[in-house]
Order: structure tokens, then sequence, then C-alpha cells
């Protein structure tokens, strides 16, 4: 055990400048934060943003280059086993043995986690009705779809107790209902235990229902806090609007209201301002290059991104637009 | 060593592997039946065109014991580099954030290999009285034993052999690049006992010939004279049981450092 000076009770998981390097590629730069006993706490980040990386640090498959990790009071380079007895995983591949039964995964689980029979019997039951399998628990993995095993997956990492749940990417693939109904068995499986889950995420929905955020990106945290606090970033609300002469339109916003944080996005210009629905006729009065689209919003943590980064986390979204 | 919570974890990886071998019905159908047809065609076809009295004894009786040593080896084989596929689908990772011990881990998967090689070889036992050879149930016993040394074993080596591969397309030639050297070179189908002396000192160092030995011993010795079973044999029991004996333990801990080294 790692001795807490304060006397208070430890984290669940602390990370102090944690570092690996692929080569030249920086894949997690100097990373450090704090869970909480019992919280949700949320990583989004694009993809290649070293996301998957600290999990595999934090759950001992990867050796860090640099920096220290405490799970649960223990060392997680020097007390491998006792970290990893605490834990629950679900990576962001499937890896379910899928000529096996549900059951038979989860079994196979539990005995790899030592538990007897019994306790394996009560929990089976619990933790299959909480994420609605146990009708399916004898169908082999193969036939079921992929929201059902991603829930099997879930069950599966639970079944032995863990005190951290780590979940990489778990919802993504899957339509927004089975994504809700994932969320309500994680919620669900918090109440009923002490539970702390640790989870990546490159929605943004998703992220604002953590208890705290670390928006990650090439490696670094570059902003942590609660989604709301996150959101008072932004100054108010955000215009996204789109005019024939961007550059046109910018230098008179600047002229007009000096005071408004406004910038370039691609096609985009992008500016933060309160009371949106009233500076919007404003804006269109000021503007003189024709306006080809206009959209106003309460900030969310993809503004906050592409705030942060000038970028947005997920590419595929931008070309859409066009 | 009996802490029921390690009990646990090896009988998980052995479950498994059991469990994954059985599941594939076509799988076990054709490793059980494969071995018997070959033989029953090989072994009572050649006895035909080759008398026993020009060979100086039985071919069948030669054959029967090389093939089951065969079959243990392409089963244990298979099974050690697994791994392979393990890695590729995930199980690994789901193994190597367990809390189970890489020691423990090396002996489920070790025993689930063995198991594998017993539920296959077995039914071969099935053909020995057809061919006029005696089992009692003490011979059996030796038998089941030496296929567990020796499976054992050849698992070990497969679990080393896999810990050098990274891609799944390079099993198949692996496997076949490795396995139809050892075979014939162990004498299980084509006697070595005359052939040139290089042949005979690289079966020395084949692990396999010393459980063809092993198992033609004790298959034979009470059904054939001495002289033919010197004829048939390089090694005597003695020395096969004591290699593979020694084989299999080296292979464990291979395996061991193999596994506590896999990240
Ligand atoms: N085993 C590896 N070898 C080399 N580069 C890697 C390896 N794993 C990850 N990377 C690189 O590290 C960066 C972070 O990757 P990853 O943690 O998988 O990101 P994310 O999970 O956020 O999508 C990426 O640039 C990726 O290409
Ligand atoms: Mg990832």
């Amino acid at each position: 055990m790692v001795n807490n000076p304060n006397g208070q009770k430890p984290p669940a998981i602390k990370v102090e400048n944690l570092k690996k390097y692929f080569n030249d590629i920086k894949a997690v730069d100097d990373v450090s934060f704090e869970i909480k006993k019992g919280e949700i706490f949320g990583f989004l980040g694009p993809n290649g943003a070293g996301k998957t990386t600290t999990i595999n640090m934090l759950c001992t498959l990867l050796k860090p280059d640099g920096g220290r990790i405490i799970i649960d009071g223990f060392d997680a380079m020097l007390e491998e086993s006792k970290v990893r007895s605490a834990l629950g995983l679900v990576f962001q591949e499937s890896i379910l043995d899928t000529h096996l039964s549900v059951e038979e995964n989860i079994y196979l689980h539990a005995l790899l986690y030592g538990l007897d029979i019994k306790q394996y019997r009560k929990r089976l039951r619990e933790i299959l009705k909480l994420v609605e399998l146990w009708e399916r628990r004898k169908s082999l993995i193969d036939n079921l779809s992929g929201g059902m095993r991603r829930r099997a997956e879930i069950a599966r990492s639970l079944i032995h107790l863990p005190k951290i749940l780590f979940l990489d990417e778990p919802t993504v693939g899957l339509d927004p209902q089975t994504r809700k109904k994932i969320w309500d068995y994680l919620f669900d499986a918090r109440k009923e235990t002490e539970l702390t889950i640790f989870l990546t995420t490159q929605y943004i929905n998703e992220a604002e229902d953590c208890d705290r955020v670390a928006i990650i990106d090439n490696g670094k945290i570059v902003a942590l806090d609660k989604p709301e606090k996150l959101k008072e970033m932004m100054g108010g609300d955000v215009i996204y609007f789109r005019s024939e002469d961007n550059d046109l339109a910018i230098e008179e916003i600047k002229k007009q209201f000096p005071l408004i944080s406004v910038y370039k996005f691609g096609k985009y210009i992008n500016l933060e301002t309160e009371k949106g629905d009233e500076f919007l006729p404003q804006l269109v009065k000021t503007v003189t290059p024709r306006i080809l689209s206009m959209e106003l919003h309460r900030p969310t943590l993809e503004d906050v991104f592409l705030k942060l980064t000038g970028r947005k986390i997920r590419e595929e979204k931008e070309n859409n637009g066009d | 060593m009996f802490n029921p919570i390690r009990m646990r974890a090896i009988y998980a990886i052995w479950r498994r592997e059991v469990l994954l071998y059985l599941l594939d019905r076509v799988r076990v159908f054709t490793s059980i039946s494969t071995p018997i047809l070959v033989f029953l065609i090989f072994g009572t076809g050649l006895k035909f065109i080759i008398p026993a009295n020009l060979l100086g004894y039985d071919f069948a009786h030669f054959f029967y014991p090389g093939i089951i040593a065969a079959m243990v080896a392409i089963m244990a084989f298979d099974s050690g580099m697994s791994i392979v596929w393990d890695r590729e689908f995930g199980f690994l990772r789901e193994i190597l954030v367990s809390p189970i011990s890489r020691t423990d881990l090396a002996l489920g998967k070790l025993l689930g290999a063995t198991t594998r090689c017993l539920i296959q070889a077995l039914p071969m036992l099935l053909i020995a009285p057809f061919i006029g050879l005696t089992l009692s149930l003490a011979k059996v016993l030796v038998i089941i034993l030496t296929i567990i040394v020796l499976g054992w074993g050849l698992a070990g080596l497969g679990v080393l052999i896999s810990s050098r591969m990274r891609r799944v397309e390079s099993f198949n030639i692996v496997i076949q690049i490795l396995i139809a050297p050892m075979i014939f070179l162990s004498g299980a189908f084509f006697p070595t006992h005359d052939a040139n002396n290089w042949i005979k000192t690289i079966s020395n160092f084949d692990p396999l010939t010393y459980g063809v030995d092993g198992l033609r011993y004790i298959f034979l010795n009470s059904s054939v004279n001495a002289k033919v079973l010197d004829i048939l044999t390089t090694h005597n029991f003695l020395t096969s049981a004591s290699f593979l004996l020694i084989f299999a333990i080296l292979m464990t801990f291979v395996s061991i450092l193999v596994f506590r080294k896999m990240k």
C-alpha cells in the first residue's frame, strides 16, 4: 500500500507524469490526473490521441516510459497482481470467445479471477439481468448482435466485482438506443457498488454524462474538469457560420465587436458570445458578404475541443458537413 | 500449489483449451478418424505388399505406434502454438490482465494441450487387439503416461515457437515446415536403423524419436521377440522415457519463461 499523507480516503486512480513513446511518437506525453472513488471519469479525444495507450498502462498491459500509476492504493508497476484483481476491463475490440456461449465466457472469466461456484452463480444472475441478457445466456457469442456482445462483455468485466472498471470506447459502432442502454447499465452498476468508471470516448454526449472529463489530444491533457465547467470556458453561446468571404466577415466583426471571440475553422467562422439569440440579428447586419449558412447553439464539449485544439474530434463529421 | 484460487485459474485455462477443441465437431471427428484411416490403408495395405517374412516383422506393428506418436506430436504442436490465435483474437489480453500468474497460465495451457492429445489418441488403442497386440491395464497406463509426457513437452516447444511468431498467416507454414521433418526423422513411418549416419545423428536431437521408440517398446515388447524389437527401435525404453521426462520438464520452464515475458 502506498501511504496517503493526508490520511484521507485514497483516490481510486492517481497518475503522475505518465509517459509512453513509440519511437518518435509521443503517444502519452506527461499526463497527470486523479480519479476519486465512485467517479465516472471520461477521456475524450480523437483517434490516435493516446486513450488506448493510457488504458493499457493503467491496466498493467504496457510498461510506461516514465511516471507513476497508483491504482486502489497499489503501485501498478510494483504490485501488478493486486492491481489486476481490482480491475474490470472492456477493450476497444471485442475479445469474447465467439464459439462459446455468453455463460461460458463469463464462467471462464470468473474462474480466472478466483470466484467460487456459489459466488459465480449468484453474480451471474444479477449481472445478466442488469444487462438484459439472462434469457440469452446459452446463446453463442457468434449469434449475438454487436450491442449484445458489448453488453455481454460489460457483464463479464463486472462478474468479479471490480473496484475500477475501464472501458475503451465501449459504445463505438453501436446505435444511439443501445448506447443509451449501456450507459443506463453503467449507472446502475455504479449505484450498486462504489464502482469507479474510467472510460474513453469520441462521443461528445457520452463525455457530457461523465462526472469529470479530461480532453486529450496528441498525448496531452489539454483540459480537465466537470463538463459544465469546461463548457463555461466558452463565452456563452456558439455561433457557427459560413459566408462568401470569411476573411472580410471576420475583419468586419472584429471592428464592430472588439470584445467577441471569433476565429476561423476550415470553411466556417466560429464565434462565442453571450445571449447568442439577441446577437444574431446584429451579426447579420454587420457582415456584408453573403451568408451561406448559420447555426446557433449552447456550447458543447465539441466546441471546447475545437477551441483548444483547432480541430474537430471526429473528422468524418466535418466531411458530412459539405 | 493447491490454493483454490490458483486451481480455479488453471482450470479455466485448461477448460477453455479442451472446450474449444471439443466444440469443433468436425475437427474432433477428422483428428480422430484420419490417423485410423491412414493406418488402415498404409499399415494393413503395405502388409500385403511387403510380407512379414521378407521384412522380418509385421509392418503394421511397426507403423501403429509410429502413427500414434505422430498424431500426438501434431496435436501437441498445434495446441501449444494456438497462443498465436489467442493473441490475434484478443483472448491473450483477457488472460494477461487477469490476476492469474504466468506460471499457472503455462501449466493450464500445457495441461489443455495434453488432454487434447489424449482425447485424440485413446480411440486408436481400440485397434491394437485387431493387429495382434495385447494390452494389459498396466500397459495402457504406461501408454497414457508416455503420451502425456510426450504431448506436454512438444506443446511446450509449440509455445516457444509461437512466441517468436507475430503473424497468424505463418502459422500453417511453420507447423508444416517443422512437423514434417520431425516426423520423418523420428522413424515413425520409415525405419531409421538403416539410414545413414547423419540422419541418425539428427534424429537423436528429435524429441519425437524418443516418443516413437518409447511407444513402440511398450506396445510391442510382449508381442514380438527381442531381436525384432531391437531392429524397430533406436533407443531402449529407459533412455526414451528419461529423455521425454527431461524434455518435458525443460519445456515447462521454457513455457513459463515465454509467458512471463509476454506482453
Ligand atoms: N504499439 C504501438 N506501436 C507504435 N505506435 C503506437 C502503438 N500503439 C499506439 N501507437 C501510436 O500512439 C498514438 C496513440 O494511439 P492510441 O493510444 O491507440 O490512441 P487512441 O486510443 O486515442 O485512438 C497513435 O499515434 C498510435 O499510432
Ligand atoms: Mg483507442
